[in-house]
């Protein structure tokens, strides 16, 4: 309880320098929270389709939020909202090439194949005229992919067709692994199965890390062109092909802008960090020998002297998260966040704090008690 | 024999690649109970001294033993509990921390003592203060006090975890006289609790109180003076 109590105490004696650490750590947590959560800001966020005398709402993030922005726009029903994140690193040149059209969909685009069928049973696949130079029908092959935790998923497939020519190119999102059997297409013509919906964009899910996907239910009452007449209305209204194309230009440009500022964030945090720690363990010297001399060991002085910065950037780095997690909840951003995700920013920061805290006190201030007693 | 030093050697090396050798050779005993008073020219070796019967600074050569075991025995855990519970020590120039308040450094001890339970903190803190007389500055910034006041609490600091040794860096040195006798006295008021006392001053009117004094005569060598002296 005492030692508790004098460690309170301290955060008064370090006002300065923890202030600056929690105000530091909670930068470079909010940051660092941005960047692994890979949060993005969607240009474009409505997209509409026509399907037959179905209309479609989609949005690629926040679809309860757009969705109540088109209720108060257009004042009209809109159905429930469901969310189908994509987040993909990367799959192989298989799973890159291949289709895994069913039935209903080879029909319903007009697919010729070169040799084989549709699809019939979960473990077939359709493959690309380019992949089919590779593979015959009958041959098995591993797809792999990233699912949308993050887990790579493998999966054995079997070749049951060979398209023809490749009308489109549109590889499938990394979601086609976990939700089976998606289609994607470019023009207007959209299909869908399980309740699950890849728009044009799990393109961009194949390639750049992922897009959040979400769908409302297709019991519109109302038709596309009762929309388009209030198209202004909505505003920001895009195609699919334009949202990809607006949307890739901003990950590419994301990603270089990120890679400097998180160089620019980490430098900096680590310099206020150093700093911080520097200026609070020269100060507090003599106090670190007078802890010696009266018996404590290096490591239990350096936990009493020590523990009110990391407490500070603890503090820090929670606020920083909250900004984070509120603003990407709250506003036009997408990403993914997951509690992992929330821990490894906690946790880095405060290793950072704990790394900081050893360079200084092993350069400037080893265990010499005498040294340490005589500064003032 | 509490304290034993036999043919200690303390040498450090300058800026220069010179040596400076504090302690060179020095014999000392001190028995339990016993009032030591140590004199001598300014950058002789007392503070040095001090420092390693104080268990924080390590002799170059010859043999340290408290309570009759080699210090060098003893492991760093052990030594720093011996700091703890074993030896009062009051620094030159106080080395209290400024920005603390009175009952924060008085603490401090206390803290690493496994000895002592937390509920008994308070009361040990108050009786040491108390000693001292300075109960009624508890709550005040070290800073903010004259010097025979810190004084009188780095003395409660080194008392706080009633300490057999007690060792004194010249703790009077920049009082008036009133301030200095006060200090001394209170010092003296422990010997009936068996304590044992090594001081270190300028002071030859406080040293001529002491039973037995050493000296530093020559470079490093320690002697006894006027042992026989009341
Ligand atoms: N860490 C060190 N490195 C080099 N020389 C040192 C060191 N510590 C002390 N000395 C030297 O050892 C000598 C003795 O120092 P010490 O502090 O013991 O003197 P002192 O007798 O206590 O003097 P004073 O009465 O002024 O306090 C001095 O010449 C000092 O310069
Ligand atoms: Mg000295």
């Amino acid at each position: 309880m005492k030692k508790l109590q004098y460690i309170i105490k301290s955060f008064w004696v370090d006002k300065r320098e923890n202030l600056r650490i929690t105000l530091f750590s909670a930068v470079i947590a909010f940051v660092g929270l941005f960047f692994i959560a890979n949060i993005k800001d969607i240009k474009s966020n409505i997209v509409i389709f026509n399907q037959a005398d179905d209309v479609y709402f989609f949005s690629l993030y926040k679809a309860d939020v757009k969705e109540k922005e088109l209720k108060s726009k257009m004042n009209k029903k809109i159905g429930k909202v469901h969310s189908v994140p994509f987040v993909s690193v990367g799959v192989n040149k298989e799973y890159a090439e291949c289709y895994i059209y069913d039935d209903y969909i080879m029909k319903h685009l007009n697919y010729q194949f070169a040799s084989g069928r549709e699809i019939r049973t979960d473990n077939e696949v359709i493959i690309t005229s380019e992949l089919g130079k590779k593979y015959k029908v009958g041959n098995t092959f591993l797809l792999s992919g990233i699912d949308e935790k993050g887990n790579s998923v493998e999966k054995e497939k079997k070749v049951c067709g060979i398209l023809e020519n490749d009308i489109i190119y549109y590889p499938h999102g990394a979601g086609a692994i976990n939700y089976d059997m998606l289609v994607v297409h470019a023009g207007k013509d959209l299909y869908y199965k399980n309740g699950v919906i890849t728009l044009d964009n799990s393109y961009i899910g194949s390639y750049v890390m992922g897009l959040g996907t979400y769908m409302i239910e297709p019991k519109e009452e109302f038709r596309f062109q009762q929309i388009e007449q209030q198209l202004e209305d909505i505003g920001e209204l895009y195609s699919g092909k334009e949202l990809i194309e607006t949307n890739l230009e901003t990950l590419q440009y994301d990603t270089n802008q990120k890679k400097v500022f998180v160089i620019a964030g980490v430098s900096l945090g680590l310099s206020v960090f150093l700093g911080s720690i520097y200026i609070s363990i020269m100060r507090r010297k003599k106090e670190f020998g007078v802890m010696m001399l009266s018996g404590a060991t290096f490591i239990s002085s350096i936990v009493l002297m020590r523990m009110n910065g990391l407490i500070s950037t603890c503090i820090g780095t929670i606020l920083g998260e909250i900004g984070a997690i509120y603003l990407i909840k709250n506003e036009n951003l997408t990403g993914e966040l997951h509690i992992s995700f929330v821990l490894q920013v906690f946790f880095a920061i405060t290793i950072l704090y704990v790394l900081c805290c050893a360079v200084i006190q092993w350069i400037w201030n080893r265990n010499d008690i005498i040294d340490l007693i005589t500064k003032e | 024999m509490i304290i034993e030093l036999k043919n200690a050697k303390k040498e450090y090396i300058d800026g220069k690649n010179k040596s400076i050798t504090p302690l060179n050779g020095v014999n000392l005993s001190v028995e339990k109970g016993e009032y030591v008073a140590i004199i001598g020219p300014s950058g002789a070796g007392k503070s040095t001294l001090l420092n390693i019967i104080g268990c924080i600074d390590s002799l170059t050569s010859g043999e340290y033993s408290l309570d009759g075991k080699n210090i060098e025995f003893y492991t760093k855990n052990q030594q720093a509990d011996i700091r703890n519970q074993y030896i009062g020590y009051i620094l030159q120039n106080n080395g209290l921390i400024s920005y603390r308040n009175v009952y924060d450094n008085v603490a401090i001890p206390l803290m690493f003592n496994k000895k002592v339970k937390k509920k008994e903190y308070k009361e040990k803190i108050e009786a040491a203060l108390l000693s001292v007389g300075m109960q009624d500055y508890r709550n005040r910034r070290v800073n903010e006090l004259s010097g025979g006041e810190k004084q009188r609490i780095a003395i409660a600091r080194a008392l706080v975890n009633n300490p057999d040794i007690i060792l004194a860096d010249e703790p009077t040195g920049a009082l008036d006289i009133k301030n200095k006798v006060s200090i001394v006295e209170l010092l003296f008021q422990l010997k009936s609790k068996g304590k044992t006392l090594l001081m270190v001053t300028h002071d030859m009117e406080i040293a001529n109180e002491f039973k037995i004094r050493y000296s530093f005569t020559n470079e490093g060598v320690l002697s006894q003076v006027g042992g026989t002296i009341c």
